[in-house]
Formats: C-alpha cells, sequence, structure tokens
C-alpha cells in the first residue's frame, strides 16, 4: 500500500445548490456542467457566476471542482469555446472532463487547465490510456466495462491518475456508443440530448420467441462493497454518478462514501461493520436495484433491470435547510409534503441524524400555522437546534403521520 | 472512387475473381470485429485470395477492448498473416495507438463515434504518422461538412453508402436471457409503445449486443453529391440488408455505377431506405426548447430567484451574492416568472430571515420583500436596466 495514499471522492453537482450540499457532505471534489458543451442539456447547470461562487466554495472547504466539457462537440460549437475555456482558467476550475479530441486540442491552446479523459471517450486499454496521454490527458476516467484490476495495470503501466465510477446509473452501451436519440427523436445523445430509449419495455420477436423486456436498461451500479479493493488498486479517483439527481442523493452518497473512505484514511482499512452501515445507507436513497456492474467480471445478463420505474427508497427528501434563526426555528425550502407531527430526520454533514418533531410548522413570517407543507415554499420549523444552510432534511416513507 | 465490400462468409470468396481495380474487401474474423462471422483461419484464407487475385483486402479489427479484451486480441491478430493484409481497419484508439508503434502496416481509423469536428480529425491524422491511410466517415456528417473536411485533410475518406444504421453497441449479453436462448448468436426484432419506430434489428454475439435502425442507409441515388463531397471510397454492408442479398448482387449493383439499376432496387427492396443525416444534420435544434428560458438565469444583474409567495405578504428571494452588485431599497428590479409574467418595482422594503428590516442585502441568503401580484415560484430576479 502507497504511504499517505489518499482516494478521492468525486461527486456529482447538478445545480450551485447541489454543489454546496455534496462538499459539505464530504465530497473532495465535485464535477459540473456549464450551460454548453456538456452532455445533461436538461440540466439546470451552471451559468458562469454561479461557477465562480460554486468554485470558492469548494476551495474554502478544500475541495476540487471540474467542469464536464464531454459532448462530442461539431464545428460550429467549437466557436464559442475558447472563450468559456479562458473563462474556466481565470475562474480556477481544477479540470475540465473531455472526451472530444477537438475539445482536448482548444483546451490545451487557451488554458492551463488539467484535461480529465470523460468516460465517454470508452477507454478502456493501456494502450488507448498511453494514446491519451500522449495526447495531453491527465487523468483517464475508465469506461465503465473496466474491472478495478484492469483499471489498476493501467494506472501502473502509464502514469496515469485514473478514475472509477463507483455509484450510479449506467449506459448499457459503451459509453458515445449509442445514438439511438440522434435517430429516433432528433436529439443528439452525444451533446446532451439523450432521450433514454435505452429505459423503454421492448417486445422482443425471434423466429420462435415473442417477450416484452427492458432488456437494454442497466441496474444502478453500487461500489461501496468493494471499496477495499478500489483502495488496494490505487484508484485515483472514486466517481459518483447523477448530476440530474435531487439533493439527498448527493448527500446521501457524499456522506456514505466519504465516512467509509474517513476511515480509511484513519485506520488504513475499513471495517466491515462501517461498509454494511453505509450500504444500508444508500439502500435507503431511490434507486433501480444494484449491482456491481464489470467491476469484478464483465457484466452478465442479470445486470438488465427488468423494470420501468425506480425502486422507491425507504426515506423522501423533504426539504432543505436555507437559513436559520437562532435559537428559534429553521427555514426549510419544501421539496416534499409532510404533515405537523411528522418526525423529521435532520442529516448532519458527518453522517449523524437527528430527529425532530415537526411540532410546529408556519410560514415564514410566523403569521401562519400549519399542518401540511406545500412543496416549492419556505417554512419556519420550530426547534432548539442550530441546523447549518444545506442540511437535508428526510422522512421515512409511510412514517408518523 | 474505390469501391469497398464485406466477405460476408467464406462461401462468397468466389465472387471475388476478376474484380475491377476499384474494388476492395473487408475481411472480419469473428474474434476481431464486432460483427464478424469468420474463423482465423477463413480470414487468412480470404485474405490469402484476395492477395493473390490482387485485391486490397483489410482485415477489420473494430471491436472496442477492455485490458483483458484487448489481450486476447493480440493473441488473435498474431494469427493473421499480415502479408497478406492491405490494411488494418481499427476504432479502439488503444488498437490504433499499438499498430501505429508495433507493426509496420497501412491503417483506416474508424470514426464513426464522436469526431464531428475538423481539429479532432487533423489531430488524429497528425497522430498517424503516415501510416494512416484513410478515415472510415460516421454517418452523422452531412455531405457539406464531408466536403470541407476533404477539402483540409490529406488522408483518403470512406463512407457507407448502403448499409444498416448501427445505433447501439454493448458489450453485454442483452438477448440471451429474455429470449432464453444459449445460441452464440441471436437476433430479434425490437418494438417499443415508447417510440414510433417499429422493428429495430437486434443482434447479440460474442462481441455484446447491437441494435440498428429499421430503416437503413442508401446514399446510391444521390450519388452524384455523394462524389461532390469528394469522399474517396464508398462501402456497401450487405451483411444485414433485407432480402439476404449476396456479394455477387452487391458488386453488379455498383461495379458500372448504373442510376436506373440505384433506382430499381430502392424501388423493390423491402425496407425503407433513407439519407440519414446526409443531407443535414439538425440533431442540436431542439435543445433550446428542452428548457424553460424565461427560468434561464441571465448572468448579469441577476439578484437570485423567488423561492415562496405569500398572498398579500411577501415574495421570498434566495440571493445570488455577486462582489459588486448588492440589492438594497429602493432599487428598480424585474421580475420574470416561468409563465412568461414579467412585473418591474421599486423595492420599498427588504425584511431578513430574523423579520428584522433591512436597508441592504448584504449576506443573507433568504430575504422577504412585499408581495408582488401574478408572480409564482421560480420566477428569476434581476436589477433593472
Amino acid at each position: 500500500m502507497q504511504e499517505n495514499w489518499n482516494p478521492e471522492l468525486l461527486a456529482p453537482a447538478g445545480s450551485l445548490e447541489k454543489l454546496k450540499v455534496a462538499v459539505l457532505y464530504g465530497a473532495d471534489a465535485v464535477y459540473c456542467g456549464g450551460q454548453e458543451f456538456g452532455l445533461r442539456t436538461a440540466a439546470e447547470n451552471f451559468t458562469l457566476p454561479e461557477l465562480e461562487e460554486g468554485v470558492e466554495f469548494a476551495h474554502a472547504h478544500g475541495s476540487k471542482v471540474f467542469v464536464v466539457l464531454n459532448g462530442f462537440l461539431h464545428d460550429k460549437d467549437l466557436v464559442s469555446l475558447p472563450n468559456f475555456v479562458s473563462q474556466l482558467d481565470e475562474l480556477k476550475v481544477d479540470a475540465v472532463i473531455v472526451s472530444d479530441l477537438g475539445v482536448i486540442e482548444t483546451v490545451k491552446q487557451h488554458s492551463n487547465i488539467a484535461i480529465h479523459l470523460s468516460t465517454q471517450a470508452s477507454c478502456l486499454n493501456i494502450e488507448s490510456a498511453k494514446m491519451w496521454k500522449s495526447l495531453g490527458v491527465e487523468r483517464v476516467v475508465l469506461g465503465r466495462e473496466s474491472t478495478i484490476e484492469e483499471a489498476a495495470r493501467i494506472k501502473q503501466e502509464t502514469g496515469l491518475e485514473v478514475e472509477m465510477f463507483i455509484h450510479g446509473s449506467m449506459c448499457m452501451a459503451y459509453s458515445g456508443n449509442c445514438v439511438i436519440s440522434n435517430y429516433t427523436s432528433g436529439r443528439d445523445s452525444n451533446r446532451g440530448g439523450c432521450a433514454h430509449s435505452c429505459r423503454f419495455e421492448y417486445k422482443l420477436e425471434g423466429s420462435d420467441t415473442k417477450v416484452n423486456s427492458y432488456f437494454m436498461s442497466s441496474k444502478d451500479l453500487k461500489g461501496i462493497e468493494l471499496l477495499p479493493k478500489f483502495l488496494d488498486a490505487q484508484i485515483d479517483s472514486l466517481k459518483v454518478e447523477g448530476r440530474m439527481k435531487g439533493h439527498l442523493y448527493a448527500a446521501t452518497i457524499s456522506t456514505s462514501y466519504s465516512q467509509a473512505l474517513n476511515e480509511y484514511r484513519k485506520n488504513k482499512s475499513i471495517s466491515s461493520e462501517t461498509i454494511e452501515k453505509l450500504s444500508g445507507e444508500l439502500n435507503k436513497i431511490s434507486h433501480r436495484d444494484y449491482t456491481t456492474a464489470s467491476l469484478l467480471n464483465p457484466a452478465g445478463p442479470d445486470s438488465v433491470y427488468e423494470d420501468r420505474e425506480n425502486a422507491e427508497g425507504d426515506y423522501a427528501a423533504v426539504g432543505v435547510v436555507v437559513d436559520s434563526v437562532k435559537d428559534d426555528a429553521v427555514i426549510v425550502e419544501i421539496k416534499k409534503a409532510f404533515y405537523q407531527n411528522d418526525i423529521l430526520e435532520f442529516m448532519l454533514f458527518n453522517g449523524e441524524v437527528i430527529e425532530v418533531p415537526a411540532s410546529e410548522i408556519s410560514n415564514l413570517d410566523a403569521t401562519e400555522k400549519y399542518e401540511k407543507t406545500n412543496p416549492g415554499t419556505l417554512v419556519r420549523i420550530k426547534t432548539q437546534f442550530d441546523f447549518p444552510p444545506f442540511t437535508l432534511v428526510r422522512r421515512k416513507v409511510g412514517g408518523a403521520k | 472512387m474505390k469501391k469497398v465490400f464485406y466477405l460476408k462468409n467464406i462461401s462468397e470468396l468466389d465472387y471475388i475473381k476478376n474484380l475491377s481495380s476499384e474494388m476492395e474487401i473487408i475481411i472480419s474474423p469473428k474474434k476481431l470485429s464486432r460483427l464478424g462471422e469468420l474463423t482465423l483461419e477463413q480470414a487468412n484464407q480470404a485474405l490469402k485470395y484476395c492477395h493473390q487475385n490482387h485485391v486490397p483486402a483489410f482485415l477489420e479489427w473494430d471491436v472496442l477492448m477492455t485490458e483483458n479484451d484487448f489481450q486476447q486480441c493480440l493473441k488473435s491478430i498474431k494469427q493473421i498473416d499480415l502479408e497478406h493484409v492491405s490494411a488494418i481497419r481499427v476504432q479502439d484508439i488503444g488498437a490504433y495507438h499499438y499498430l501505429l508503434a508495433n507493426l509496420s502496416i497501412d491503417l483506416h481509423l474508424i470514426i464513426e463515434s464522436g469526431n464531428h469536428n475538423l481539429v479532432a480529425i487533423k489531430k488524429w491524422e497528425e497522430v498517424g504518422k503516415g501510416k494512416l491511410k484513410r478515415f472510415v466517415l460516421g454517418l452523422e456528417l452531412p455531405k457539406n461538412v464531408i466536403a470541407k473536411y476533404k477539402a483540409q485533410l490529406s488522408t483518403a475518406c470512406e463512407l457507407q453508402v448502403l448499409g444498416k444504421i448501427l445505433l447501439f453497441y454493448s458489450p453485454r449479453s442483452l438477448l440471451s436471457r429474455p429470449m432464453n436462448s444459449t445460441d452464440e448468436s441471436i437476433k430479434v426484432s425490437a418494438s417499443s409503445e415508447e417510440t414510433p419506430h417499429k422493428g429495430f434489428f437486434v443482434i447479440e454475439n460474442i462481441h455484446g449486443t447491437f441494435m440498428f435502425l429499421p430503416k437503413d442507409q442508401f446514399l446510391l441515388d444521390v450519388f452524384e453529391e455523394v462524389k461532390l463531397t469528394g469522399v474517396d471510397s464508398i462501402r456497401i454492408d450487405h451483411r444485414f440488408l433485407e432480402g439476404g442479398f449476396s456479394l455477387q448482387e452487391m458488386i453488379s449493383l455498383v461495379e458500372n455505377e448504373d442510376h436506373e439499376k440505384w433506382s430499381s432496387f430502392k424501388e423493390n427492396y423491402a425496407n425503407k431506405l433513407i439519407r440519414g443525416y446526409f443531407n443535414v444534420n439538425k440533431s442540436d435544434a431542439i435543445f433550446p426548447k428542452l428548457k424553460n428560458y424565461r427560468t434561464k438565469k441571465k448572468t448579469d444583474n441577476y439578484i437570485g430567484k423567488v423561492v415562496d409567495v405569500k398572498k398579500e405578504q411577501y415574495l421570498a428571494i434566495s440571493v445570488f451574492h455577486h462582489d459588486t452588485k448588492k440589492l438594497a431599497v429602493g432599487d428598480k428590479i424585474e421580475i420574470s416568472s416561468p409563465d412568461g409574467k414579467v412585473k418591474r418595482i421599486e423595492v420599498r422594503s427588504i425584511r431578513n430571515i430574523a423579520l428584522e428590516s433591512i436597508q441592504n442585502v448584504t449576506k443573507e441568503k433568504i430575504i422577504l420583500i412585499p408581495h408582488v401580484g401574478g408572480i409564482s415560484v421560480k420566477a428569476q430576479v434581476h436589477f433593472l436596466g
């Protein structure tokens, strides 16, 4: 084991608020997208001032910010890229995540920003990594088809930093090798327009068999049980998918994986009890059935998710603390309705959970009491705890009402 | 112009005799090629036969490979009689790197996935160091773009003019379980209620699962336009076309560039034929519509967004903190609701979350201003002017 080995937890940040949530809950780095050049066109994404605030916030908390420029860009898209890249350089983002050689060339020409190769480039072997290194890449985000053991060899043979996905939704196709949306929805999946046709149910007709199947839909990746193997392999960065997902997801994955990594940093090992406990936390968020996909061996037919909807999590995010009034109340932005006297769980940044009964809920100027909250509004919840902003509030689904 | 064909199976070898000089053959061994069906022995037999008959033969090594797969493929490459190979066609950048560094053989780089800009393609050309002889272009490039690239590249370019359109390439075996089959190759037709397109052709083989568009690519009816792009080679991939055409029929279809034959082929073809993106590619045109532009934040003069509305009492605004501008009582602001309503007002009072009146917003995250009719949550707030 390398001395002072310090793997990075890289979390998704679909918005400035989620960036702050991920950082506060323990992410060592976050990745986010600007208004263009990424693969999540429909996501909220970041304006330049938001990126500036996000970078300042992350750096102040010791975290890094990587900006995705991972679309397969056409010539006309490259016209405005140099200006954006220069601005990112000025903002001191820590790296850009790129899949297109044209973008790599542009970034090199207009900035000094470190370049990470996106998983979209499907870099899967030593020779490929060597090629990308020669083209100016400092880190490769390996395709999700690589095993941990293969990743270790790639790192060893190339000297590149290696990043692997450890959690989240997965493409069934080799990343960058699916254009279903382009031809069936007129939306370029490799410039952010993926219509998720792989999640549809299809009727399959063979010569003598007809069946309905979600045959292209992948189960979600969950690698926490394999964390010791990632660490033994000295994988530099453990990445979580999910820029389109909500605040509870960002908080739960960040706090769960960071707690495990913190234990490792302290003890040079992670106990099976810790992994079991944190794995349980990850089961509480909404997800498709989990799989370890190809982390140990190539994913088999059992990695297909035979359903349309995600499995409901045991918990739902009901709100996010936006401010607090000392010794009196917290102001919560409501994400999902709850009722007076429901037992709310406030998730602290260190992973602890504090239960608070919602005994008194009112509007912001405390002139009206509520029995039920409405999503998209702010409420004042009476409590003596001073929960800091961005504290997630969750509630057990079907709990006290 | 060169005309490139696939050897679908070894029984088609006979058709290769006496081919005209512009005809070329792709040999696709099962172990190296995504959709290949030849054993290594058959591939060697075919390569030798082509060599003896002076037909350029290209070895297709177009699978994407994890490191373990890569090592297996290298074992297969070592069993190929490379002296009979005119060029090796690769897609995996690792294969490209390996061949450039280790073998003295001409290469074709398949740039079907991504590579939609000249900067990238020119760099791949530079990396090719004289061994790269051809780009196999993707189907998403329209004719004007291909022509532009051709004018600026010194490497030859190839375009498919007849064949299926590959939509999806997965390394996973996705059909064997639902179809309850242990066959090495499984073929099905797939349709979904959630898309108007019916009858996607899907095949599972030892390399994974491949899905194709129900309509097939056909550019022979616009052959003059194809020629105008300047492409050096056209490719005819008959392997999965409707009707089970033979290599002989395909050679006959294109050898004399007979436009009547092409019209007749199109008319009688069992499937729909399309030009794909050859005329134009507008696959990003819908992007601006995927977001409500009214809720899109402007970078200048942005104050924040409305996060709560209490009728006749207050608007709560989540404040975005600029270094320079701070909201103060008396400022004129514009509030734009997601439904399009816009209100311009002067801020008469501001309260913090402790309900204290303040004159200027300093570090407050949430502020309350007097209620403004017609404004809803998620409205964007900006300084006026």
